[in-house]
């Protein structure tokens, strides 16, 4: 297929909505992070506002996408065309701005997801952490725990 | 007689006990389980075959 000017008018297209999707995963990033800091310091409102940044970046990016769909539709004739395979779709090299921002938003996802799952194990570290201290307080000993030494007399035994 | 007092907590512990509810805990996972399923559409449609 030929990059002809309305082809390239749909990559440039294209490309502007590869990079609000940029955006949005760094509005993502920006709310895990401060969800993360929260967390840690046990501030309340400060989780709840992580939570609503995070939501309404995710909204944004699943609208963004479907957007996305139809620009890719326009473009190809196909609305699930992914974006690694679309440049065997022409004959000629795709613009570099279209590549950077697609190579942007790959390394911006990758990176957005680690810190997500980091997430994720804090905030089960934290329901793990309430859950031994309600056991403490009711049985007045705290359970062991992998990471906990052994109290002096077994360890002596 | 003295009451034994309840533990203190280490001063640099990460995740302060008590401090936040499981309802705001389980909210915050649940939001980060769709974010890592919207970002893994995501990649799947990005990533160059073969890569991932």
């Amino acid at each position: 297929m030929d990059l002809d000017g309305a082809s390239l008018r749909s990559v440039a297209d294209l490309t502007l909505a590869v990079e609000r999707e940029c955006r949005l995963i760094e509005e993502l990033h920006h709310a895990v992070l401060r969800q993360r800091e929260a967390v840690v310091h046990g501030d309340v409102p400060g989780v709840e506002s992580s939570i609503r940044l995070a939501s309404r970046a995710l909204l944004t990016l699943q609208e963004n996408r479907r957007y996305r769909a139809t620009l890719l539709q326009r473009l190809v004739g196909d609305p699930a065309q992914p974006l690694a395979d679309l440049d065997a779709r022409f004959d000629t090299v795709l613009p570099e701005a279209f590549l950077a921002a697609r190579r942007r938003m790959q390394s911006s996802a990758t990176e957005v997801a680690e810190e997500v799952w980091r997430n994720q194990e804090v905030l089960l570290g934290a329901l793990r952490e309430r859950e031994a201290l309600l056991q403490e307080l009711l049985s007045g000993s705290r359970p062991t725990t992998p990471g906990d030494p052994l109290p002096p007399a077994r360890a002596e035994a | 007689m003295e009451e034994p007092g309840l533990r203190q907590r280490d001063s640099d512990c990460a995740v302060p006990l008590g401090s936040l509810d499981p309802t705001i805990i389980h909210r915050a996972r649940a939001i980060n389980a769709n974010a890592l399923r919207v970002i893994d559409e995501l990649l799947d449609q990005i990533a160059e075959p073969g890569r991932r």
